[in-house]
């Protein structure tokens, strides 16, 4: 493992609930709720949960995204950022300074349809962090364009083209030229798949891949297909309704995971073979409690199968396990 | 489609009186500078409690073909251009618009893809789901009401009696999955067409709803389901046949043990390929198998075999001339030239 290039701290997130007739907050959402993690040079970090565990505001406020795009939020923590000259708090940092670590951290969107303006060509919208971030003229940023282009597996013609004229894989490469184009170091992918087609899937999975060789890329992966996460990642969290539940290499996750959610996640996902002898689905009841009124104690008590008493009382913190990853469970 | 008519159907192994067939379905949309076609001459047969699975990627007709077994295509632009839909001897495309209105809900019932999206939601559940009664019976509010608890009850949804006057938004995805269930198969309709209906849910959720969904067609004699997914994890699991489409044609037909563990067409073999390792598989593989290119999309379908262009083993012929689906001595039926001139010596 290399050095630690990206450090999230205790990171809290709270989402208001504007309502009545002056709009004024009436409730927060727990979206985040004390995450830590490292993120080190040159690995990929794959982050899993379900829909509302909060992964995705792990990324955006890693991003510094938050801010400015959801008014009122609560954001408690700190994202420190390893550079040559010590570690930068991007949480504290004003919007004008966040500014050249904007190029040091870039993100790739889950929908490859929303998130490329389509009244822009793919020259303007490739070369547009160029043009922000570098002093580059026109010539060397055509150039840079060019090259980004034919390295994400696209005619270098198309560059004149708009955004509908192409397939959901090809967007997606678009998506991926445009975050290299200012060289990061380490980029957040928010689902970058789930929206293709399978056999389109596993290029855009090949293309980061050999992107992250190429340059020493450091991926932050997150996505909620445990079976992409585990080819991709060297390590893997699962978050849980705000929570890390689990952290630890992905062979230790995915083989043998050590937390009861993990391990009903792990048996829910169907297998592509229909005569594998497969271990009894562990059943959870019910559904994934709203982050509005979180459980007390651990959030996971009232649908894990080993649940004991004392679990709705404390929230336990991570421990490490014998098969080595970090769980979040006393009882196994 | 000269062809399509004269194609043999899908291999019989259950009883050999199917409750659905389909032959020869052609479905074309109309779009700016011309007609473009989705469904190209698709045959069919469900049988009598089976879950018959139809994958393929965006674009490849399973979803028009779904919708067309209902008559739900909007046209225009849409058009059921040839074909016969055949659901126990009385041929759907033929019916007049009413007696097309008896069987939806009734005897073929259809779950979407969206619960969002797929509720009204300006009614109350209760009201949703005793609509589908109160329009195919003749009975009485009381007894409507009787059967949407019970049903509701029968899909997991806990105080059914209560949460009949709920409306849509206050239940969450999963739930109004349920809900949606339920409306399907509060007429114990003959066959359920379920269209991705887990995509948009979390795969603890997923892993639920299809056992339900299994469950309560075991409940029901002669019961089918089709099940139309791109999730071929989620086939292996659930279904008995399997039809793979790729380019509005469909390109193989078998069982899911032979489709899964001896795919014949290059399609099948290289989707199955360009998953990644399964939990079973001792290591993880470097890279991924990868199918070159895009999915075309149907304004620009190749004239011969609709894969062609992505085909690792294309010749000539393949370019130039569209295969027919034959059977190969296992049972499966494919479309691909190389398979039949192998096959055939």
């Amino acid at each position: 493992m290399g050095e630690p290039l990206l450090e999230v701290q205790d990171l809290v997130v709270r989402y208001p609930i504007w309502g009545g007739v002056l709009r004024h907050k009436v409730a927060e959402v727990h979206a985040v709720d004390g995450v830590s993690f490292t993120v080190h040079q040159g690995e990929t970090l794959g982050l899993v949960g379900e829909s509302g565990c909060g992964k995705t505001t792990v990324g955006k406020a890693i991003c510094n995204l938050l801010r400015d795009t959801a008014p009122g939020v609560h954001v408690e923590g700190k994202v420190l950022f390893h550079t040559k000259n010590g570690a930068v708090d991007l949480l504290a940092l004003s919007r004008r300074a966040m500014r050249p670590y904007r190029s040091e951290v870039q993100v790739i969107f889950q929908d490859p349809f929303s998130s490329l303006n389509p009244r822009m060509t793919v020259q303007e919208i490739v070369e547009r962090p160029l043009k922000i971030h570098t002093k580059d003229n026109r010539k060397e940023r055509r150039q840079r364009v060019a090259s980004l282009l034919d390295r994400v597996g696209l005619q270098p013609e198309y560059a004149t083209r708009y955004p509908h004229e192409f397939s959901g894989g090809q967007r997606q490469r678009i998506g991926i030229a445009r975050a290299l184009a200012v060289r990061p170091q380490i980029i957040i992918a928010d689902e970058p798949v789930s929206a293709l087609d399978v056999s389109v899937q596993s290029q855009v999975i090949n293309l980061l891949q050999d992107l992250q060789e190429e340059f020493g890329l450091t991926y932050l992966f997150i996505a909620h297909d445990l079976s992409i996460v585990y080819h991709i990642s060297n390590r893997i969290a699962v978050m849980y309704l705000g929570n890390i539940v689990e952290v630890g290499t992905a062979e230790n996750v995915y083989r043998a995971p050590a937390h009861p959610y993990s391990r009903a996640l792990l048996s829910a996902v169907p297998q592509p073979n229909p005569t594998a002898a497969r271990e009894k689905r562990i059943a959870l009841n019910g559904e994934i409690p709203s982050p509005l009124n979180k459980p007390t104690g651990c959030s996971f008590h009232p649908r894990c199968p080993i649940a004991k008493s004392e679990c709705a009382a404390e929230l336990p913190t991570l421990q490490p396990k014998e098969s080595g990853q970090m769980a979040a469970c006393p009882h196994t | 489609m000269d062809t399509a008519q004269q194609e043999k159907p899908a291999p019989t192994t259950e009883s050999p009186q199917p409750t659905l067939s389909v032959r020869g379905l052609e479905v074309n949309f109309r779009v700016e500078g011309g007609t473009a076609t989705a469904v190209g001459g698709v045959s069919f047969d469900v049988f009598p409690g089976e879950v018959l699975g139809i994958v393929g990627e965006s674009g490849s007709g399973k979803s028009v073909t779904a919708l067309s077994l209902l008559r739900l295509i909007p046209d225009p632009p849409g058009k059921i251009a040839a074909g016969e839909i055949i659901l126990q001897g009385t041929n759907l495309l033929e019916l007049p618009y009413d007696k097309m209105r008896d069987v939806r809900g009734n005897q073929i019932a259809m779950i979407f893809q969206e619960p969002m999206t797929a509720l009204n939601p300006v009614f109350t559940i209760g009201m949703q789901v005793m609509e589908t009664v109160l329009t195919h019976e003749k009975v009485t509010r009381t007894e409507a009401r009787a059967r949407a608890i019970s049903m509701l009850d029968a899909v997991g949804i806990p105080d059914a009696a209560k949460r009949l006057g709920d409306y849509p938004h206050q239940f969450s995805g999963g739930m109004r999955q349920r809900v949606m269930i339920a409306m399907a198969l509060v007429c114990h309709p003959t066959i359920l067409i379920a269209d991705e209906p887990t995509t948009a849910l979390d795969v603890t959720t997923q892993a639920q709803i299809l056992e339900l969904m299994l469950e309560l067609k075991e409940k029901q004699a002669g019961a089918s389901i089709i099940l139309i997914t791109h999730d071929l994890a989620v086939v292996a699991e659930t279904c008995q046949r399997v039809i793979v489409m790729y380019g509005g044609k469909v390109q193989e037909v078998g069982t899911v043990e032979q489709l899964f563990h001896a795919p014949q067409h290059p399609y099948t073999k290289g989707l199955l390929a360009s998953l990644p390792a399964s939990a079973e598989q001792a290591t993880k593989q470097k890279r991924l198998y990868t199918i070159p290119g895009n999915v075309p999309s149907i304004m620009e379908l190749p004239v011969g075999c609709k894969f062609c262009t992505r085909c690792a083993d294309v010749t000539d012929r393949c370019r130039a001339e569209e295969p027919s689906l034959h059977e190969l001595s296992s049972g499966q039926l494919v479309r691909c030239h190389l398979l039949e001139e192998a096959a055939g010596g």
